[in-house]
C-alpha cells in the first residue's frame, strides 16, 4: 500500500509541477489561426449617396431623415438580417457628458432595423471596466432594449484573436463572439477630443471590440485605428455629433467641455466620416495621423468632400 | 541461468479504504487543476503581453470616504486604480494623470434608494504631491466654472463639480439636474474625509498681477519642450505665456534653454528664456522684445524677492 501511495503522491506532484509550468503560457486554442472578420458592406447602388450629413435639433428626426436620404433603411438591413450595433459605452459617464453614444440617436437606429425586419439587433461594446454600469449610466441599455434590441456583456469567452493586415493588432484578442452570425453591422460613435487620438469617433469606436490590456497600445495609437479600420468593414458608420465633447475628452466631466452640436452624418465610409468628424473639432481632417494611415492602407477617403456628402436639415 | 524478465502475475485485490480515499483526492485535484489550466490561460495580447493587476473592488477601497451622502443616499459601489490599471476606468484619460505622477484612484458611487437613476459619483485622484493635484485641476478647467467653497480650491457646473485638496483632485459627477444639490452637498463631506492631503499646494506669486490669466503647473514637457518640466506657467490673453520651470541643476537649466530656444524659433514662436539658477524664467509668444525684457525683469525681481 505505500508503494501506490508513493505512486499517486508522485502523480499527483506530477500533475501540480505541470500545471505549475503552463500557468500563464498561451492556450492551446491560442495558438491557433485567428479570425477574419468577413465584410460587412452592402454593395453600393449608382445615385445613391454615400455620406449624408443631417443638421436638427430632434436626434430621431435627424436619423430617419438621414437613412431615408441615404436610401432607406432597407439599403442596408433586409429582412432577416442579424444586426450588431456597436456604439461608445466605454465610460460609465451620464448622457450629458456626450463622452458617449447618445442613447436616442442609438435607439432610433434599432428601431430603424427592426422595421427593416431585422430578426436580432444586438447592441454590444467592451467597456474595460463594470460593464453592466457602462450600460446602464449611460442610458444606451434602457435605449437598446426598448427599441427591440438586446444588449450583449462582455464574456471572456467571447474574446478570440483577430487575423487582419495590419502592423499592430494582428493576433490581438478581439470581442468577437458577438459578431458570430450577425450579417450587418452599424457602428456608432460620439464627436470626442480624445487626448490620445487627438479625436474619438467612427474609427476609434472599433477599440471597444479589444481585449487585454489595451493601454499597451496607446504609445502606437493612430496605427492601431488605421488597423482596426482594416478589421471592420461595417454596413454603415453614424457619427453622432449631437453634442460634442470639445474638451477633456475622452471623458470629459464638465459640461463646460460639451457643447451643443445638433448634427448627424452617416456614410459606408468611416475615414470620411471622421475626416468630416474632424472639423467639428476645429480641427484639420490632417491633424488626425490615423486618417492618413487608414487612407494608405485603402480603409477610405480622408477627403470626405469626394463623396460629395449631402448635407439635410431635420 | 538467466531469470525470467516476466514477473508473475499477482492476484488482484480489492483496494482498502486508504487508497480508495487517495486515488479520489487524485482525481478531484486532477480534475480540478485541469479546470484551472483552461480557464486561466495567458495574456491577452499576441506579443505575450501580460494583463495589469485587476482593480481592488469592496468597501475597503472607499476608504475614509463617507457612507453616506448629507441626504441619506448610501455608498453602494467602491473600486480602487493604481498606475497600472487606472486606464480600466478612464481609459485613454489616464495618461494625462501619469503625467502628474499619479497614484490612486478611489471610486465611490452614491444613489438615491428611492430612484437608482439619480446618483453621484466620486472620484478620488491621489497625485502624490500637492503640487501635482493644482496641476491636473487647473489642467481641465475652462474657467467657466463658478467657484463653490470646498478644499483648496472648487468650482461647479451643471452636475459636476471639482475639488482639490493637498495631494488629492476629486471630482463629482451627478447622474443629471436632479443630482445637482447632492453634488454640491457632498463635496464638503469628501473633502473633510480626505483629510489635508499633506498640506496646501505652494503656488508661488511670481507673475504680474496685470493682464495675467489662469496660473496652470505643467510637472513634464511644459509648453511642448522635454526638456521643460516642474514649471509655473501663466497666460496672458491667447498667445503670451510666461514661465519659470525648475531643473535638477544650472547645468540642466543651461541645456533646457539651449532645446526650447530651437524649438520655438523652429516655429518662429518669439521667445526670451533666461538662467536663475537651477530655473529657466521667460516669456513666449510676446513679439514686443521691450516688452518681453520687462516682463522677464519683473519675475526675476518677484523671484528674488521671494527667496
Amino acid at each position: 500500500m505505500l508503494v501506490r501511495l508513493g505512486s499517486a503522491g508522485l502523480a499527483a506532484a506530477g500533475i501540480a509541477g505541470g500545471a505549475l509550468w503552463l500557468n500563464g503560457r498561451p492556450r492551446y486554442w491560442d495558438r491557433a489561426p485567428g479570425t477574419v472578420v468577413p465584410s460587412f458592406a452592402v454593395d453600393l447602388e449608382a445615385g445613391l449617396p454615400r455620406m449624408v450629413i443631417g443638421r436638427g435639433p430632434d436626434p430621431a428626426v435627424l436619423v430617419r431623415a438621414i437613412l431615408e436620404e441615404m436610401g432607406g433603411i432597407g439599403r442596408f438591413i433586409a429582412k432577416g438580417d442579424r444586426v450588431l450595433v456597436k456604439p461608445n459605452a466605454a465610460f460609465d459617464r451620464p448622457v450629458w457628458q456626450a463622452a458617449t453614444t447618445n442613447p436616442v440617436v442609438l435607439g432610433t437606429v434599432v428601431s430603424e432595423c427592426r422595421k427593416a425586419g431585422a430578426a436580432e439587433i444586438v447592441v454590444t461594446d467592451n467597456p474595460i471596466h463594470a460593464p453592466e454600469g457602462c450600460f446602464r449610466k449611460t442610458g444606451i441599455a434602457k435605449a437598446a432594449e426598448d427599441a427591440g434590441g438586446r444588449v450583449v456583456l462582455p464574456d471572456p469567452r467571447a474574446f478570440r484573436p483577430v487575423s487582419l493586415p495590419g502592423t499592430i493588432l494582428d493576433g490581438w484578442k478581439m470581442h468577437l463572439g458577438p459578431l458570430d452570425g450577425m450579417t450587418k453591422v452599424i457602428g456608432i460613435a460620439p464627436v470626442k477630443d480624445h487626448n490620445l487620438a487627438l479625436a474619438s469617433m467612427t474609427m476609434k469606436n472599433w477599440y471597444g471590440m479589444l481585449g487585454g490590456p489595451r493601454n499597451l497600445l496607446h504609445q502606437r495609437l493612430d496605427e492601431a485605428i488605421a488597423d482596426l479600420g482594416l478589421m471592420m468593414r461595417p454596413t454603415l458608420s453614424i457619427l453622432d455629433g449631437t453634442r460634442i465633447l470639445f474638451r477633456n475628452g475622452p471623458t470629459g466631466g464638465s459640461p463646460e467641455d460639451v457643447k451643443v452640436g445638433d448634427v448627424i452624418a452617416a456614410s459606408v465610409d468611416g475615414v470620411a466620416l471622421d475626416a468630416f468628424g474632424a472639423t467639428l473639432l476645429d480641427l484639420d481632417p490632417s491633424d488626425l495621423a490615423y486618417l492618413a494611415l487608414a487612407e494608405e492602407r485603402g480603409v477610405g477617403t480622408a477627403d470626405y468632400s469626394a463623396l460629395s456628402p449631402k448635407e439635410i436639415a431635420g | 541461468m538467466a531469470r525470467s524478465l516476466i514477473l508473475p502475475k499477482r492476484p488482484r485485490r480489492n483496494p482498502s479504504a486508504t487508497e480508495r480515499i487517495t486515488g479520489g483526492v487524485t482525481l478531484v485535484l486532477t480534475a480540478g487543476i485541469v479546470a484551472l489550466i483552461l480557464s486561466g490561460g495567458a495574456g491577452e495580447g499576441p506579443a505575450g503581453l501580460s494583463e495589469p493587476p485587476k482593480a481592488s473592488v469592496g468597501a475597503g477601497a472607499g476608504g475614509a470616504l463617507p457612507l453616506k451622502s448629507p441626504a441619506g443616499w448610501p455608498r453602494g459601489e467602491t473600486a480602487s486604480y493604481d498606475a497600472a490599471n487606472v486606464f480600466e476606468k478612464i481609459n485613454g484619460k489616464a495618461d494625462i494623470y501619469h503625467e502628474y505622477d499619479f497614484r490612486e484612484l478611489r471610486f465611490a458611487g452614491y444613489s438615491d434608494p428611492k430612484d437608482p437613476s439619480r446618483y453621484v459619483d466620486v472620484y478620488v485622484y491621489d497625485m502624490d504631491r500637492p503640487r501635482n493635484a493644482f496641476g491636473i485641476y487647473r489642467a481641465q478647467r475652462s474657467g467657466a466654472e463658478r467657484p463653490i467653497p470646498g478644499g483648496e480650491e472648487a468650482c461647479a457646473s451643471g452636475a459636476s463639480a471639482f475639488a482639490r485638496t493637498g495631494r488629492y483632485y476629486v471630482e463629482f459627477i451627478g447622474s443629471g439636474g436632479d443630482a445637482a444639490a447632492e453634488v454640491g452637498a457632498l463635496v464638503g463631506p469628501v473633502i473633510e474625509a480626505l483629510g489635508d492631503g499633506g498640506g496646501p499646494a505652494a503656488v508661488p506669486d511670481w507673475f504680474p498681477a496685470e493682464g495675467r490669466g489662469t496660473v496652470r503647473y505643467v510637472l513634464k514637457n511644459a509648453l511642448g519642450i522635454g526638456a521643460l518640466g516642474d514649471a509655473f506657467i501663466a497666460n496672458y490673453g491667447e498667445e503670451v505665456k510666461a514661465i519659470v520651470a525648475t531643473c535638477q541643476d544650472e547645468a540642466a537649466a543651461e541645456a533646457a534653454i539651449v532645446s526650447a530656444v530651437d524649438d520655438f524659433e523652429l516655429y518662429g514662436t518669439p521667445n526670451l528664456l533666461v538662467r536663475f539658477e537651477s530655473r529657466v524664467v521667460g516669456i513666449v509668444g510676446e513679439s514686443d522684445g521691450a516688452k518681453a525684457k520687462a516682463f522677464v525683469e519683473a519675475i526675476l525681481e518677484k523671484i528674488g524677492a521671494a527667496k
